[in-house]
Parts: C-alpha cells; sequence; structure tokens
C-alpha cells in the first residue's frame, strides 16, 4: 500500500464529504454535501476526484450514468498519517501546551514519572 | 554595509550578557521569580534584535585582529613631552640633523599591502556571507512558520469547537475568575493533541486531548494557558523565534531559547499557583505529571529518542511546591544587571563598531575597485544619515587618489584622520541626535579628485526648560591616502591627524588641534583650543596660529619654515632628543601677544 501523503486543503474537502457521509457517493451527491461556503464548479470537484483516484484515496465505478466513489483511506489512518510523530517535534516551539512534548514528556521513562510522583506526594504531606 | 557587522558584534556582545545572566540565575533562581527571570530575558531578547545602541565608551575590551591599523604605532604623546628635559630658553639655532631615518612602519607596510591585494576578492565575499546569513534566516523563518501553519491547519481539520455544555462553561468561569472575561479564547478538542495548549495570536483557541480529563486537571489547565494567555506568550515565543533566526548561526541562541522556555513554564506555574495552599499546588503538579503519562504513552516510538531525565519538569514541580517569598533584592540585581549590560554592550564588551580598528581584515569593506560601486557613487551627491533613530555609525568608502582635495566640515562634532597605503577614504561617522532626537546629516560631494564632507545639522533645540540641551552631534573618523591637500575645519570639536602629508589647512574653533608625525606643509589655526603633538618633514612650512589656547609640538625632523603665532597663550616646541644630532634647516618666526613661546 501506498504510504499516506498529507492532501492539500481542496482535496481534503472532498475526502472530509465521503468520510462523513454514506459512501459510495456520486459527483451530484458530493456536490451537495460540501460545505456551504465552497462554490466550485462540478469540473473543479471533478479534477480534484481524480486526483485523489491517482494518489489511491478513492476508488471509482461506473453506475449507470455516473461514476460513484469509495474511499479506499479511512479518516482515522489519514488523520495519524497527518498528524503523525514528527508533529510534536514541529509545534513544540508555536503553541504553548501545559506540558511540552519534546521537552518534558519523551525524556522521562515511566519510572521516573513514578519518582516525581512519589516526591511530589511526600512533599505535599510533610509540609 | 556595516550591518551585518553591526549584527556579529550583537549577537557576539549579547552573548556575553545572555551567559552572565544565565549564570546569575542560576545562583540566586530559588530565590527570585520565575516571572521576573521571564522578563528579564524580554529585555535581552530585545537587545539581540536591535543592533545598534548608545556607544558612550570606547570598548573596553576590544578584541584586536591581527593587523592593526599602521597608525596604531606612530602615535606620540603629548604628556610625556610635557615633561621633557628642564626647558632651555633658546632663539632658534639652526641645528646640524643628518635625515634621520624615521620609517619605522615598513614592516607595517608591507602588511597592509598584503591586505589591500587581498581585498580585491572582497567585494563578492559579502555577498557570499550577507547571502548566506540571509539564507539561514529564511530558512529557520519558513521552517517554523510552514510547522506552525500545518499544525494550525490541522486542528482546523480534525479539531472540533466546543461552544456549549460543561466544559465551554468552565472555560468561562475560570475566564471571569481571571478577570479574562469576554475575551475571545475559543475551545476546540483535538484528538492528536497529547495535552492541553494554547495556540494563536489575535483569536487564541485552547485544545484539548480527547483522553478523560478530570474536573479538577481542566480547571488547572484552563488557568495554566489562560496565564499564557494574559502573559501573551505566544507573542514573546514569536520574539525568541525571531532572535533565534536572525542569530541562527549563534550556538547560545538555542541554549538561551531553551532556558526561556524552561523559565517561561515556571513563571506560567507559579502565576497560577500563587495563593495556592501545599495541597492544591501539589494537585496542580499531578495534574501535569499525569498529562505527561499521556503523552509518554501515545508517542512510544519517540520515548526513547532523547536522552533520559528531564530536569525542566522537575525544575517546575519544585517550584510549584516552592511556597518561600521571593526575594526582591536579588531580582533588582540581575535586572539592573541585565540593562545594564544590554544597554552597554556595544561598548563595553568585545567588538564595537569602531571600523577604524578592525576593516583592515574584515571582508565586509566596499573595495572601491569594484566597477559597481565606482559607476554609481561618482559624481552623484549624496548624503549620508544614521539609518537608527539612536546614535549610530554609518559607514562609507570613497575611492579617492593620492593627493587629492579633501574638504571636511563640522559642527558639532570631532574630525580625526589617519593615513594608510590605499587610494581610498573610508568614512566612519558616528551620529548622536539632538536632545529633540534630531541627527545631523552628511552632504558628500565629490569626483576622481576630490572629495568634499560637509556636515549639517538641524536648528539647535529650543530651551523646554530641559536641562540637558545639547545639539546633534557627528564625529567623523577617516582613513585617507597619506598625501593629500586638505582643508578641515572643526566648529565645537577638535581634529587630529595621524601620519598625514601633503597640504592641509585645519581649523578648529572651540576645539583642539592634535597632530601625530604630520609631514607636509600645515596651516593650523585654533580659536579656543589648543595646537599638540608631533610634526616631521615639513616640505615648505609650518604655519600655526593660536588665539585662546597653549601650543605643545614635538619637532622630530625642523626643516622648512617655521611660522607660529600666539594670542594669549604659551606655545613649546620641543626638538627631539633623538634627531638632534642630525642635520636640519629650519627658519623660524614667532610672534607672540600676552603669552610666552619657548623652544628647546
Amino acid at each position: 500500500m501506498k504510504p499516506i501523503k498529507r492532501l492539500p486543503d481542496a482535496e481534503f474537502e472532498v475526502m472530509r464529504v465521503l468520510w462523513l457521509h454514506d459512501p459510495p457517493m456520486s459527483t451530484n451527491q458530493i456536490i451537495a454535501c460540501l460545505r456551504p461556503e465552497l462554490t466550485w464548479k462540478p469540473q473543479t470537484v471533478l479534477t480534484l476526484l481524480a486526483r485523489l483516484i491517482e494518489k489511491g484515496f478513492l476508488s471509482s465505478e461506473k453506475a449507470g450514468k455516473e461514476r460513484r466513489y469509495t474511499p479506499l483511506v479511512l479518516h482515522d489512518d489519514y488523520l495519524r498519517a497527518e498528524t503523525g510523530s514528527f508533529f510534536d517535534k514541529v509545534h513544540d516551539n508555536s503553541v504553548l501546551s501545559l506540558v511540552n512534548t519534546l521537552y518534558d514528556g519523551k525524556k522521562l521513562t515511566p519510572s521516573e514519572i513514578a519518582d516525581l510522583r512519589k516526591w511530589l506526594d511526600e512533599k505535599g504531606r510533610v509540609e | 554595509m556595516s550591518f551585518l557587522f553591526a549584527l556579529l558584534s550583537t549577537s557576539f556582545s549579547m552573548s556575553v550578557v545572555a551567559l552572565a545572566l544565565l549564570f546569575i540565575n542560576k545562583m540566586v533562581a530559588p530565590k527570585v521569580s520565575a516571572t521576573f527571570r521571564y522578563n528579564v530575558w524580554l529585555l535581552v531578547l530585545l537587545g539581540f534584535i536591535v543592533p545598534f545602541r548608545f556607544n558612550p565608551l570606547p570598548a573596553l575590551a576590544p578584541i584586536h585582529v591581527p593587523i592593526a591599523f599602521a597608525s596604531a604605532s606612530a602615535t606620540s604623546n603629548v604628556p610625556e613631552l610635557m615633561q621633557d628635559e628642564a626647558p632651555q630658553t633658546s632663539i632658534i639655532k639652526p641645528t646640524a640633523i643628518t635625515p634621520s631615518e624615521a620609517t619605522p612602519t615598513s614592516e607595517e607596510i608591507s602588511a597592509l599591502s598584503v591586505v589591500s591585494g587581498d581585498e580585491k576578492t572582497l567585494f563578492p565575499r559579502t555577498y557570499i556571507l550577507n547571502g548566506t546569513w540571509l539564507a539561514g534566516v529564511l530558512a529557520v523563518l519558513v521552517y517554523h512558520l510552514w510547522s506552525y501553519l500545518r499544525f494550525a491547519t490541522s486542528v482546523k481539520r480534525f479539531g472540533r469547537v466546543i461552544e456549549n455544555g460543561p466544559l465551554a462553561s468552565l472555560l468561562k468561569s475560570v475566564q471571569e475568575e481571571m478577570g479574562l472575561g469576554g475575551k475571545p479564547v475559543a475551545l476546540i478538542a483535538c484528538s492528536f493533541v497529547s495535552s492541553p495548549m494554547l495556540i494563536g495570536f489575535f483569536s487564541p483557541a485552547i485544545l484539548l486531548p480527547d483522553s478523560r480529563i478530570s474536573h479538577e486537571e481542566l480547571d488547572h489547565a484552563f488557568r495554566h494557558e489562560l496565564t499564557h494567555y494574559r502573559q501573551m506568550d505566544t507573542w514573546r515565543n514569536l520574539l525568541t523565534l525571531i532572535v533565534t533566526a536572525l542569530h541562527w548561526f549563534n550556538p547560545l541562541v538555542y541554549l538561551m531559547a531553551k532556558v526561556i522556555r524552561t523559565d517561561r513554564e515556571v513563571a506560567c506555574d507559579e502565576t497560577v499557583v500563587t495563593g495556592y495552599c501545599v495541597e492544591n499546588r501539589r494537585d496542580y503538579g499531578e495534574t501535569i505529571i499525569g498529562f505527561i503519562g499521556i503523552t509518554r504513552a501515545r508517542n512510544p516510538v519517540l520515548s526513547t529518542y532523547f536522552f533520559g531525565g528531564s530536569r525542566s519538569i522537575k525544575k517546575r514541580l519544585v517550584a510549584i511546591m516552592d511556597t518561600n517569598r521571593k526575594s526582591k533584592a536579588l531580582a533588582t540585581f540581575s535586572a539592573s544587571f541585565a540593562i545594564l549590560a544590554t544597554m552597554l554592550s556595544g561598548g563595553v564588551i568585545g567588538i564595537a563598531p569602531g571600523v577604524d580598528r578592525y576593516s583592515d581584515t574584515l571582508p565586509y569593506i566596499i573595495s572601491p575597485d569594484d566597477e559597481f560601486w565606482k559607476t554609481t557613487r561618482l559624481p552623484a551627491i549624496q548624503t549620508i544619515v544614521p539609518s537608527t533613530p539612536h546614535t549610530g555609525t554609518e559607514f562609507r568608502s570613497f575611492s579617492f587618489p593620492s593627493g587629492g582635495r579633501l574638504k571636511i566640515s563640522t559642527i558639532f562634532g570631532n574630525i580625526k584622520l589617519m593615513a594608510w597605503e590605499k587610494d581610498e577614504v573610508l568614512l566612519s561617522a558616528g551620529f548622536s541626535p539632538s536632545s529633540d532626537g534630531e541627527h545631523a546629516s552628511i552632504e558628500v560631494k565629490g569626483d576622481s579628485g576630490s572629495l568634499e564632507l560637509i556636515v549639517k545639522v538641524p536648528p539647535l533645540p529650543i530651551n523646554r526648560g530641559n536641562d540637558n540641551l545639547h545639539g546633534a552631534q557627528c564625529n567623523l573618523e577617516l582613513k585617507v591616502p597619506c598625501n593629500i591637500v586638505g582643508n578641515i575645519e572643526a566648529v565645537n570639536g577638535a581634529i587630529e591627524l595621524h601620519s598625514i602629508s601633503g597640504t592641509n589647512r585645519l581649523e578648529a574653533i572651540n576645539g583642539t588641534i592634535a597632530l601625530f608625525e604630520v609631514s607636509g606643509n600645515i596651516n593650523a589655526s585654533a580659536l579656543n583650543g589648543g595646537i599638540n603633538g608631533s610634526v616631521k618633514d615639513i616640505e615648505k612650512s609650518l604655519d600655526i596660529s593660536l588665539t585662546n589656547g597653549d601650543g605643545n609640538i614635538r619637532l622630530l625632523n625642523p626643516n622648512g619654515v617655521f611660522s607660529v603665532s600666539s594670542i594669549n597663550g604659551s606655545v613649546t616646541m620641543a626638538i627631539d632628543p633623538d634627531v638632534q644630532k642630525a642635520q636640519s634647516k629650519a627658519n623660524m618666526k614667532f610672534i607672540a601677544v600676552n603669552g610666552s613661546i619657548v623652544i628647546r
């Protein structure tokens, strides 16, 4: 299987429709379900669908007059791929998390966490 | 062109400041509030960004580059001259002197010529250096911007905005309690984050992981993130990023950024737990440890990537449990250190941007040989103004032939000319604004054989009850070819000449004239100021006229016609003892009104 690549916004919007609704869906159904602020022409959507097929995100079959599309990549798999391990490294500088994943979290082994917890507990009790 | 130099010297001197502050903080850490330390860093960060600051002192610890300027060895100093042997009044007796071989600089000249041969290739190197630096800056900025936008996109794609319900109302109530009610802080559930976090600049959002979070943990998390929001930490992160980008070549900046990050968190925790009892503090600490546990569980692959044991998280926990009062005195100490050091770092530490000492070896100077420079510069008139509103130094280079005409005039400012072995004038102009904040400017005119530098000053400040009233000042330091035809005027400023020959007319009003091994023809007049120094190899004439000032001149090789006139002042002419036995002929003419003339 191809590795899952990050999708550009437009292609993601199309995939979102298919993930949220009941595939397989026809082109017209997809257009109808797009977010209202996206006023794309049918041709645009067809181009996006073709690209998604090429990337291995969708499969299509002919049903009568129109094509119907089915996602090949599950939402959760895509989510995991897009926000994978590299992610934590990247965002540590720009967001303010309660625990800084890069600088705090991953440096600690479970036993160290247990030790910290113990230390905290004792400190809280003594005083 | 001096930008990169200013940046490098800022980087260097601020690194020293940052290191010292790191050290001080380490000593005083538990006794000084983290919020305070974190704020002091803000100042240091600004120091890294603003490359020019006032430079009241010559560098106390200058870093000398191997090839010093030739005149450094050619200075003779005046005090030494004063305590010469007992004065023996005598009227000129033509002394027999052999032409003294006063050529001390043959070694230096060869050193200089090596440099100037090298300099032909320097201009492209400037581009390479600047280009490399800029590429690094862009790389850091683009990388961070890209990652940030990627993250924000994913939040937009997969995040679920929580507008109602118990979570939203808890956030609202915490906001109100913290005095942040009504502020637009969104709440977004994000399955892919492992701990609560704050993101965004103008309309920030708190992201929550989809793990099970207790009411109490949420309360802690909201307080923590809202405190970040109140401290404007996203903006301050941006500042740190800008510093990192500008100084990407400086390893200390990365260390500093890391320390700032820890101090930021400790400061935030500290603010949250102020007023908490020990039990509450412990609970808050447990919340943090709890989220670390989640983080770890979610990223097992990376868990061994970094060396084990985090000091920063321990620091945070220790600080959270620390209920001792913080010392204001120590805080003031470290803050005042940082302020002073940052302000003075331009002048006190290391490479002060006085180009005279370093330009010979530093590669960023425009070589006048370069065609681009030649074609664009002359005969156009240009005006030099400082690039900063504060005190600043501007550097320019002009091609200028040996024997060319040089006219300089200043009002409120000193002029210093030093000879070098190049057909080029290198100008370093130090500007400091008037008490009204206005700057002087230098009007430059010239052609292939002459150069004119006229300093124009803004109108004198109007007295609005301000005691510290002063005009805009501009001090000029120039390196010029040895042989020039000069016309140098300073009003309210001193004139200094080093190893210059040629024909020079010098006029100082309210300032002294200092000559160091000057030769050729000199016509110097000083009103309300003295004339000091040494002259050698006078070609035809040395004319000195003094009004309300004293003269003190050492004659290294008295030749030619000397004419000295003095009103209300005394003049001492001393023939250098080393060359007295040499042969020389000099005609001297003296006029003194209300003063004395001493020859020895």
